[in-house]
């Protein structure tokens, strides 16, 4: 398939995924899954640490306020992540059932992958509006509301640090959609644990609300291999909220382990979908 | 004249793991089959016997087990991203869209999964809204629309790449009889732009008889016989069909099956006057005697008893056995 046509659909994938999945046009559900929901888990985490920082005798207020805001970017492009595993984890599932399109998606021409983008690409976008809105809700709360001068200036990010990590991130993320996808065209009973299965690991894993030095010794490894904990990594070093941390050698490893994801992505749709040619899964009906 | 084969099939089978300890199910067994440019062919089965089956693997769907499948001479195997383009499947019952976006929105989309150009592809789309009568619901989202519009819709998506080979599964299904004919009339004018191909599946005889060049009867996987609906007529049923009138309907129908010479049998009852029709397709004249004393140990009254010219569904059931019901 030519480029130009895989952009065309994929775009048009883009378009459809926007008009049926958003929630902009009801502000109630816009609200509950772009910032109340992000928000509230963030908050949670961010109470207990103050509450415990005040009982604390020898509460070091510098160290928790740079903690904290190192747990607000953290939760914050965590969204990136439930978005994309979210909306990715049901696609395949939803699309067979409920529009029964897949199978003449998979007929055309670019099969399956221009359509997974495009619409990998709507979660993304709602993850960036989530990001957004976390980050300027948090500095609203902590630092207007509560006068607690959190060390974190939104305008002196070094957005040159910030993109190359989250581009990386988010393609090692939609690749890992892939693989998401790839389950539910062959399974059609785990689209509603995969999603909050696989991010709930990487939310406990990959270092969103504390230090991956934390965590007992032998699940270090798997969070080392993680591409959500680099990418984590340079966008705190990008905030400049990880003064030990050296951004080239996480770019690095961000880069090397979405790679390997993306391979691996490839590879596992690609079996998905020749199972499912071979036992006629593109056009089953739900089970239950 | 030996026209450019657009479906082939050599030695087609395909298996299903079936129910464990039973055994795999044989949904297509040694079919060998070869649709031309510019023929409409009907398929033609019980269900179950593979008709699906058979369009799953010529749309790239499915694998086969054992065999080939080729479509303009290209395997459906190694060369399914070429045939894509050029395909199209439409089944019936189905409504594959996504009902909050419109007929205009659902059309364009799938316009762009096969790179149409913009303008092309919205005059094309407008001339499908036209000829298939959406025009008063192309904004109409598509969850509001009746059974019979959603499968307009459908045929329209099918119809959006212009193919060379369209695969329609049981398309006019749900349909009333008057969308059901203009369904008919719009494939049999599309075919006559030439170069075209259809495959169609359907279990009405009169859809079969009335649009395709040539049909073939599948049962249990294995494609039966395969020409004209007329040559069918003459060859299958030799040119006799029996039709007998009785009441009250048989209790035993299975007896008056399996008297020796009777090749096929369907029923139906008129609930009504209590008049049940046995239409029979005979090896000889000669077994009516013995046909007719059974029906009358069975305890019914011949009404009426004639010779009928034979249609397409007394080929499928002396092929078949049974009737559709
Ligand atoms: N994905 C599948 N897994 C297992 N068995 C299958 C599958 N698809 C079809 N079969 C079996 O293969 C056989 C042929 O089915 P198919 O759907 O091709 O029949 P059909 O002629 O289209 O019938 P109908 O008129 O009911 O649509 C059936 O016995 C069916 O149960
Ligand atoms: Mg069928």
């Amino acid at each position: 398939m030519a480029v130009a046509d895989f952009v065309k659909s994929a775009g048009e994938s883009f378009r459809v995924g926007w008009k049926i999945e958003s929630n902009w046009t009801d502000p109630v559900l816009f609200a509950t899954y772009q910032v109340i929901r992000p928000l509230a888990s963030l908050l949670i985490v961010a109470f207990i640490v103050i509450i415990g920082a005040s009982v604390g005798a020898s509460a070091n207020s510098a160290f928790y306020s740079q903690y904290l805001a190192w747990l607000i970017v953290g939760n914050a492009f965590y969204a990136f992540v439930l978005q994309i595993m979210l909306g990715m984890a049901i696609l395949v599932h939803v699309d067979r059932t409920r529009y029964e399109v897949l199978k003449n998606i998979y007929i055309s021409p670019g099969t399956l992958h221009p359509y997974v983008i495009g619409r990998g690409l709507v979660s993304v976008v709602n993850g960036a509006v989530s990001v957004i809105l976390t980050l300027l809700f948090s500095v609203a709360i902590f630092n207007g509301l509560l006068h607690m001068n959190i060390p974190l200036n939104l305008l002196g990010v070094n957005l040159l640090m910030l993109f190359p990590g989250v581009i990386l991130g988010i393609i090692s993320l939609l690749a890992i959609g892939y693989m998401l996808c790839a389950v539910n065209i062959v399974s059609n009973r785990m689209e509603f644990i995969l999603g909050d299965s696989v991010s709930g690991i990487f939310f406990l894993l990959g270092g969103v609300i504390f230090p991956i030095a934390l965590l007992p010794s032998y699940v270090q490894p798997i969070s080392n291999v993680l591409p959500i904990t680099f990418l984590l990594n340079t966008v705190r070093e990008s905030f400049g909220l990880l003064p030990t941390g050296d951004y080239m050698t996480d770019l690095a490893y961000l880069a090397l382990t979405t790679l390997v994801t993306l391979i691996v992505g490839i590879a596992v749709f690609r079996l998905a979908e020749q199972r499912a040619k071979k036992l006629g899964l593109f056009d089953r009906k739900s089970e239950y | 004249m030996k026209r450019d084969l657009s479906i082939e099939t050599k030695s087609l089978r395909r298996l299903f793991k079936g129910i464990p300890g039973k055994g795999d199910v044989v949904a297509l067994d040694q079919v060998d089959l070869e649709v031309h440019d510019d023929e409409i062919f009907g398929l033609l089965g019980p269900n179950g016997a593979g008709k699906t089956t058979l369009i799953k693997i010529l749309c790239t769907l499915l694998l086969p087990t054992e065999g080939q499948a080729l479509i303009k001479g290209m395997d459906v195997v190694k060369r399914a991203s070429q045939i894509r383009r050029i395909i199209n499947l439409v089944s019936g019952g189905e409504t594959p869209g996504y009902g909050i976006l419109s007929v205009k929105e659902n059309l364009w989309f799938f316009s762009q999964l096969y790179g149409l150009p913009r303008d092309f592809a919205k005059d094309r789309i407008s001339k499908l809204v036209d000829q298939l009568e959406l025009q008063d619901y192309l904004n109409t989202r598509m969850s509001k629309l009746s059974t019979g519009y959603k499968q307009r819709l459908n045929l329209a998506r099918g119809f959006v790449n212009d193919p060379a080979v369209l695969f329609l599964d049981e398309p006019t299904l749900g349909l009333d009889v008057l969308s059901a004919r203009h369904l008919r009339t719009l494939v049999k004018d599309w075919i006559r732009t030439g170069g075209k191909t259809v495959l169609l599946t359907t279990h009405y005889m009169a859809e079969a008889d009335q649009m395709c060049d040539r049909v073939g009867i599948i049962n249990r996987g294995k494609v039966l016989a395969c020409d004209t609906p007329q040559r069918l007529k003459t060859k299958v049923t030799g040119g006799a069909t029996w039709k007998i009138e009785i009441t009250p309907s048989l209790s035993e129908l299975e007896s008056v099956k399996s008297i020796p010479g009777v090749i096929g049998l369907s029923t139906t009852d008129n609930i009504e006057t209590g008049v049940t029709t046995l239409k029979l397709v005979l090896e000889e004249e000669s077994i009516m005697s013995d046909l007719l004393s059974k029906i009358r140990e069975n305890g019914s009254k011949v009404l009426n008893l004639g010779k009928s010219e034979p249609t397409l569904e007394d080929v499928y059931i002396s092929l078949v056995g049974t009737g559709m019901e």
